[in-house]
């Protein structure tokens, strides 16, 4: 059995090696494809360039390099980075609720986040699109606060209060935000179009907010793994084993809704990966969240890229809505991986 | 004398409705101690409490520290224990699940050193499951998941052992193997055994003191010849039975059927 456990930990090399590499080449090719198409070979020129000693001619024009430097690599990095987040808090919210139905939005940060982003939409306007950004922040917090709170009133330190809880402001958040898209008139499709995500938009000021929130989120979530597998038998089957399962939720909670609201308040609703990238590789690599949200982290961060790198390419020069992409090109993908690995996730 | 175990006074509410009720209780180190009763009689709540699992007035004491006092993983490293219903956790392999029973000698950040596996292995092959190792724990039969349960709990290397119900899903050959377990490595580690069962026969084959609840009450304890008699069992579990006397002397329940009022045609 020694064999299988060195089997096992091969696997899981394999799975960093080959999620490292799927994230290095979906950023290539994610800095090459757009309206205005850069050779590969010149990106990474450009990209060399940049290294310190390096000295390496691109060939590019002045505008060209402009366009990967100001526009695409930016976009690439918080595409990354908005899929790795909410694809660790995905795996992450399914170990600590211990459903896999759980997704980052489980809480009712999306909702949140969405009347947040409707109400600076709506009445913003004076301010600008600058503040959509965080008052959307706000909003997924504040939700998330309330049902937190309100299932605290309730008692009962499960999981299931706090999702229960969730639900219902969830939908009364929706609810509200429905009701101020209706009666908005001419903003009622810039609201659509922000709920259903987009990183048209992205810039390196963007790049540089949520990398803190990147940092924080992934390291206290990366911290908590081995809790994680613990929690697998219930909490009062790992109280026994000495860990405080309430504990651990409180902090991936707060780890999870700081990333996930920050995420989704400069990308917009963008469903799919939160919840499909970790169970793909619960699949690929097997139950132990040891493995499953570091690789979720880098797949989850792969995977968005690609989306939206087909977001862009496939009606250019227009661009389709980055939710959409997600479901229709995940969905396919993960009844490969379900079909191929013939279990349950 | 200094005890494995002691209750003093231990009274335990579960939503404003008392569960226990002025417990004493005193188990010595290396005792096994059975404790029976009817059903919500309060056996597990007992065990949940020695458990440090839940707390309520009066002291729980174990190896002479109190468990109120006690950080969670502190406790766990004095008491195990085997749940009745355990959660089967979906993908988890048989070593992996007994690797869990180190967690409390882990801290929050680290991660099972090649130590702890040699311990769980150690088990496995003391639980006579090694070739189970790389078994999902989903795919087991019931008795092979209670022994893996019973490898968790021995995996923590805690002084005191208790143990829920721990034959109750298991048919007859099952139900003795893991006694005679669970009396095997008490040999060897000799851990403080409390066990909370239904099975009064088996019980009493293998306990040296025998606990009655009823209602919450620590109602009598004693050897098991004095515990298990027509009498108790007819006032606290309302049941009609002959009390025979097993090969060793140990009492034997046979249970007898009401006589038929109606033979019917």
């Amino acid at each position: 059995m020694d064999l299988s456990h060195e089997a096992a930990r091969r696997r899981r090399t394999i799975g960093y090696l080959l999620a490292g590499a799927g994230l290095l080449i979906a950023a290539w090719l994610g800095l090459s494809s757009g309206p205005a198409r850069i050779p590969l070979g010149a990106v990474l020129e450009e990209l060399l360039d940049r290294l310190p000693l390096l000295s390496v001619d691109s060939g590019l024009t002045e505008r060209s390099a402009a366009i990967v430097w100001e526009l695409r690599v930016p976009r690439v990095i918080l595409a990354g980075m908005v899929g790795g987040l909410l694809a660790v808090a995905g795996g992450a919210y399914q170990g600590v609720f211990r459903n896999p139905l759980a997704d980052p939005f489980l809480l009712g940060v999306a909702s949140g986040a969405g009347l947040g982003a409707t109400v600076a939409i709506v009445f913003g306007g004076a301010a600008g699109p600058g503040v959509i950004a965080p008052v959307a922040f706000l909003g997924g917090v504040t939700a998330v606060a309330l049902a937190w709170g309100f299932s605290r009133t309730v008692g009962g330190r499960s999981g299931l209060t706090l999702i229960l809880t969730g639900i219902a402001v969830a939908a009364f958040f929706t609810a509200v935000q429905t009701f101020i898209q209706q009666r908005s008139g001419e903003q009622a499709r810039e609201v659509y179009s922000w709920i259903l995500g987009s990183l048209s938009t992205s810039s390196w000021t963007d790049v540089a907010v949520l990398s803190p929130y990147l940092v924080v989120t992934a390291a206290i979530l990366l911290a908590v793994r081995r809790p994680l597998d613990v929690m697998a038998v219930g909490d009062e089957e790992a109280a026994s084993l000495g860990v405080r399962p309430d504990r651990i939720r409180t902090l991936v909670v707060i780890a999870a809704t700081l990333g996930t609201a920050a995420a989704v308040s400069v990308s917009g609703l963008i469903g799919f990966v939160g919840i499909v990238v970790p169970h793909v590789v619960r699949l690929l690599t097997g139950a132990t969240y040891r493995a499953i949200l570091p690789l979720a982290l880098l797949g989850g961060a792969a995977f968005l890229i690609v989306a939206d790198l087909i977001a862009r390419v496939a009606l250019s020069p227009g661009e389709l809505p980055i939710g959409v992409v997600t479901a229709f090109v995940g969905a396919p993908f993960f009844a490969v991986v379900l079909r191929s690995s013939g279990r349950r996730p | 004398m200094s005890w494995a175990v002691s209750c003093r006074d231990l009274a335990v509410a579960y939503n404003g409705s008392p569960v226990l009720r002025g417990i004493d209780l005193e188990v010595k180190t290396g005792e096994w101690v059975a404790i029976v009763g009817p059903n919500g009689s309060g056996k597990s709540t007992l065990l949940r409490a020695i458990a440090g699992l839940m707390f309520g007035a009066g002291s729980v004491r174990v190896v002479d520290r109190d468990l109120a006092g006690l950080t969670r993983r502190e406790a766990a490293k004095l008491v195990a224990l085997v749940p009745q219903n355990p959660a089967i956790p979906e993908g988890t392999s048989v070593l992996e699940y007994v690797i869990l029973g180190r967690s409390p000698c882990l801290s929050v950040w680290a991660f099972p050193s090649p130590a702890d596996r040699a311990i769980a292995l150690w088990v496995l092959g003391e639980l006579d499951m090694t070739n189970l190792a790389d078994r999902p724990v989903a795919s087991l039969s019931g008795g092979e998941f209670q022994r893996a349960v019973l490898g968790r709990a021995l995996a923590q290397e805690a002084p005191v052992l208790l143990l829920d119900e721990p034959t109750t899903a298991l048919d007859l050959g099952h139900a003795q193997e893991v006694m005679e377990l669970v009396q095997r490595r008490r040999r060897l580690g000799s851990p403080t055994v409390i066990a909370a069962m239904h099975d009064l026969t088996l019980a009493a084959q293998f306990c040296d003191r025998m606990v009655l609840l009823a209602e919450g009450e620590l109602v009598m304890q004693g050897d098991a010849r004095s515990v298990v008699t027509p009498e108790n069992l007819a006032r606290h579990f309302s049941a009609d039975v002959v009390v025979l006397e097993g090969p060793a002397g140990e009492p034997v329940v046979v249970p007898r059927r009401a006589p038929e009022k109606d033979p019917g045609p």
